[in-house]
């Protein structure tokens, strides 16, 4: 892997990911203009998302191929959930104003 | 033209707010570079060897001024001659002594993973050390090579290749914090992170010692010094190896870790005897390793009868250095709610293939398992008692160490972020809780045992690629 070990690699790209999350969050609040909930329910979306890639990568490097898909299932999943709840909130209340 | 100038000083008032923001964030931005700034320059203090145990320093993990273990005061010292490893060795139990010697037999088997001429030869070499340096100290031999009493002097030594001596002059530290952190610091340097110091307290230590080749017990008379002190390390030992529990490639970390043991012991005694104070390394004799090791502050007593450190959970190996050196800034006894989860978890208790470990939900003050024969424990203490004739037994039949409780329980992860995160969790949530968790652990693929898959991946040409490399 050159210079860099995986958990380092990782780590860099957590914090590229959550930055493009957090760029993405705010060019659709300036185009949909979130309320508190959609804010609490999207930045727990991103949180969960970014953990879930953290934690399924760091059980691969690892070599534990069932915790990772766990982490799948038990955080990617709900991380979904909330998201496209999320994004059908702000629709609908873009589509009613 | 009109809507153009609109345009234009809309833009111009937009492009007024944006530099704003910038501007704003520039001083978010040197703000986070002054407090990185401030973290850089106090990083180095933090990481003197002062904080040795830096896991088991913050608030998840509370220090306690006593034992944290209720101790009757009945409580008698243990005497050595009652260990099974001292019956066994030296012959003087009737079943357990022709027993224990068929352990380590040669019988090897290449089409049963972790039982192939290959596991055997990591289990004979890693072993070879500790053979040699301190022979029979695996079984408790006390007064043995590296662990020798003896404190020469000078015009003792063999010849001048001779180190171990004690110097005639008692370097004086400046301070007690002065001396715990150059003993610490050192340790470290010889390869242990886990280091605690504590005062010597004979409840811990042997009421006699035994030497099981010779059936002799042995005074503390014959000890060479009064010992103040004693420092405790604690030995990793490798997870993949450990993962493969029961067989030959686990044999290879128990071996490795006695191995080390020895080695570090030793650097350490001589370290202490080059500043001129008496000291003598130790195994598994002179005293009982885990209430040293709880007293140093360096972990919890376990379901399993193990020490469960902070880091590496019961995956360690403990060994210790009785010194006359007195001026210490000692640590304090620490826990983070190991014995708790215990109480819940059973992981060990169930996967124990002899049935040797407590399935009782709270520890006890003596041992409650039906084995008639109860010698080898020493009640008083509140804790979980095994049964540790059947679990030798069992040793004899698989011929290795086992350390199924050590691979199962949910303790004993490698040092990653997220499995620290979980201890933390574990350590804050309510008992309740804890039986999810467990459950969780077995769910995630995690404390397998018996587990061929894992001898494969011991052994794979790239292993498991700890941090990516």
């Amino acid at each position: 892997m050159g210079i860099f070990n995986g958990i380092e690699i990782l780590f860099f790209a957590l914090g590229v990911i959550s930055t493009l999350l957090i760029l993405v969050l705010i060019y659709m609040n300036k185009k949909y203009t979130f309320k508190w909930y959609s804010w609490v329910l999207s930045i727990l979306g991103i949180f969960l998302i970014v953990f879930t890639i953290g934690w399924s990568v760091s059980s691969i490097l690892e070599g534990e191929t069932q915790a990772a898909n766990m982490g799948l299932l038990a955080f990617g999943l709900p991380a979904l959930i909330i998201l496209g709840i999320t994004r059908k909130l702000v629709l609908a209340k873009t589509q009613t104003a | 033209m009109e809507r153009k100038k609109n345009d234009h000083q809309q833009q111009t008032e937009a492009d007024k707010s944006s530099r704003l923001n910038r501007r704003q964030f520039l001083k978010v931005g040197s703000a986070g570079a002054v407090i990185g700034a401030m973290e850089m320059v106090t990083a180095p203090a933090k990481l003197t060897a002062g904080t040795a145990n830096e896991p088991t320093t913050n608030d998840v993990v509370k220090e306690h001024n006593n034992f944290p273990v209720k101790i009757s005061s009945d409580y008698k010292p243990f005497a050595q001659k009652d260990t099974v490893f001292s019956q066994a060795v030296g012959g003087t139990h009737k079943t357990l002594g022709p027993l224990g010697r068929t352990f380590e037999r040669y019988e090897c088997d290449d089409s049963k993973p972790g039982f192939t001429r290959i596991d055997w030869a990591l289990h004979h070499s890693t072993w070879s050390i500790e053979h040699s340096a301190t022979p029979g100290s695996k079984f408790g031999m006390p007064d043995a090579g590296w662990y020798g009493w003896k404190q020469k002097t000078k015009k003792e030594r063999e010849s001048f290749l001779d180190l171990n001596y004690v110097y005639d002059e008692k370097y004086q530290f400046k301070s007690k914090q002065e001396a715990s952190d150059s003993i610490k610091r050192a340790a470290r340097m010889f390869g242990v992170e886990l280091v605690g110091i504590t005062q010597r307290n004979k409840k811990w230590d042997y009421s006699k010692h035994y030497n099981p080749m010779t059936r002799e017990e042995i005074s503390w008379d014959k000890f060479p010094f009064e010992p103040k002190s004693v420092i405790v390390l604690a030995v990793e030992m490798d997870y993949e190896s450990i993962a493969t529990a029961p067989s030959y490639t686990l044999e290879g970390a128990i071996g490795e870790g006695y191995s080390t043991m020895a080695v570090v012991a030793y650097q350490l005694s001589v370290f202490l005897k080059c500043l001129g104070y008496k000291a003598v390394a130790s195994g598994n004799d002179l005293g009982l390793s885990v209430p040293y090791a709880i007293q140093a502050g360096l972990g919890e007593g376990g379901r399993n009868g193990l020490l469960i450190t902070y880091k590496y959970g019961p995956r360690v190996r403990l060994c210790k250095i009785y010194t006359e050196l007195d001026f210490l800034e000692y640590d304090k006894p620490k826990t983070f709610g190991a014995t708790e989860f215990c109480q819940r978890c059973q992981r060990c208790a169930d996967a124990c293939p002899s049935n040797s470990i407590s399935k009782d939900l709270k520890p006890g003050m003596a041992p409650t398992h039906d084995n008639p024969e109860k010698w080898f424990n020493n009640p008083g203490a509140d804790k979980w008692y095994l049964n540790s004739k059947t679990c030798f037994e069992y040793w004899c039949k698989a011929n290795n160490s086992c350390g199924v409780c050590i691979s199962a329980c949910p303790y004993n992860k490698p040092d990653f972020w997220h499995h620290r995160m979980v201890d933390k969790f574990n350590s804050l949530l309510p008992s309740p809780v804890h039986s999810f968790m467990r459950e969780m652990d077995i769910a995630f693929g995690y404390g397998n045992t018996f587990d061929e898959k894992a001898v494969k991946k011991f052994w794979a040409r790239n292993g498991r690629k700890y941090l990516g490399y």
